[in-house]
């Protein structure tokens, strides 16, 4: 599709913009291959969340509680160690908070691409996490960010708690993830992600900007504030188009 | 941990995402909703900085930088999305059973 072809949608009226099919979600509806990664790196770091837990005498019903309600390895392998380095409640609790703050913006730009009632949301929010929102805001198809998002959600959510509650009971004799590469997995569901992002010179420049903006930060600022600082390159942009709006916005 | 950070954390937690996926922001136009459509690719490039050097605030380069790399070449090679997995985490697997990081 070259861009004389189609018209800029307005302001306002740009509900689904258009977005070609490109290499990149071709990746992505291989939603089964996503769905064995993400479920197996979910089950073995939320069992290493267990152990942690177990070791530290909390007790199993704390423990599972924390991964369905908290749901994010950062925020909860965060909070323990705060609390363990002899922080207080109170600092574990804001750095959760501001590393999962990065699911709200996640989320919103989900919801610009979803048309469902109010009720499914209350249940979307508790599966909501990097994979499911990612994932499900780049699909292309109508009705393909909702059932990615629910299929991805449900397996990580599950995987998660059910990993949590597994380290807690079985303890050290399931495997390290580190020891077996899952680590690795994160960098690259990130990057296979990436790819259809990277569509335009305007989304690779901004994309590129997060991750310089990331990497500079994370010397300095607090955890959570590299990744939620991404939201500045985005902002920027927007403004400054604002300002001169003559549309440099479809260069290829 | 305690059952207060779990609880309030927890709650907070799910709050922020609710509030997110709730905002009527496929109504709002403009300067909204191009932030909101150029911003999933800042988010992924800021996770992908932290899950692969990041440990809490020090910068650490092990193997996970190897899965990265080795991603890359296979998404450059149009691998499939599970294959990209697989081949991240193969490598980063055989550089820590080489002994590096």
């Amino acid at each position: 599709m070259t861009d004389g072809t189609r018209p800029e949608p307005l302001d306002g009226i740009a509900i689904d913009p258009p977005m070609p099919a490109s290499e990149g979600s071709a990746i992505l509806r291989d939603t089964a291959g996503t769905l064995v990664g993400f479920g197996l790196a979910g089950l073995l770091f939320g069992a290493s969340f267990g152990i942690v837990m177990a070791a530290s005498g909390a007790p199993l019903a704390m423990t599972v509680v924390a991964s369905a309600a908290i749901f994010s390895g950062g925020a909860q392998f965060g909070a323990i160690g705060i609390l363990a380095a002899g922080g207080s409640p109170m600092t574990a609790i804001t750095t959760g908070l501001v590393l999962n703050t990065r699911f709200f913006a996640m989320a919103m730009a989900l919801s610009r691409r979803l048309q469902v009632g109010f009720g499914e949301k209350i249940a979307m929010a508790v599966v909501a996490i990097d994979a499911s929102l990612a994932l499900g805001a780049v699909q292309t198809e109508p009705g393909a960010t909702r059932r990615v998002f629910w299929r991805v959600g449900v397996v990580v959510f599950a995987c998660w708690v059910g990993g949590t509650a597994l380290g807690a009971v079985v303890g050290e004799r399931i495997p390290d993830p580190r020891r077996l590469g899952l680590d690795g997995v994160f960098p690259s569901a990130f990057a296979a992600m990436f790819v259809p992002y990277l569509r335009n010179r305007r989304m690779r420049r901004t994309a590129l900007a997060g991750g310089v903006t990331a990497l500079v930060l994370l010397p300095f600022a607090p955890a959570g504030i590299p990744v939620l600082a991404a939201v500045i390159p985005p902002l920027v942009v927007a403004l400054r188009r604002r300002t001169a709006p003559e549309g440099g916005m479809a260069a290829p | 941990m305690t059952w207060t950070v779990v609880l309030i954390l927890g709650a907070g937690s799910y709050l922020l995402r609710l509030a997110g996926l709730s905002t009527p922001v496929h109504r709002s136009g403009g300067r909204m909703a191009e932030v909101l459509d150029l911003l999933p690719g800042p988010l992924l490039a800021a996770l992908i900085v932290v899950h692969t050097v990041a440990v809490d605030d020090r910068i650490v380069i092990d193997a996970r930088l190897a899965a990265l790399g080795a991603a890359i070449v296979a998404l450059l090679l149009r691998a499939p999305f599970f294959l990209v997995l697989v081949v991240g985490v193969g490598t980063a697997a055989g550089v820590r059973a080489l002994g590096w990081g």
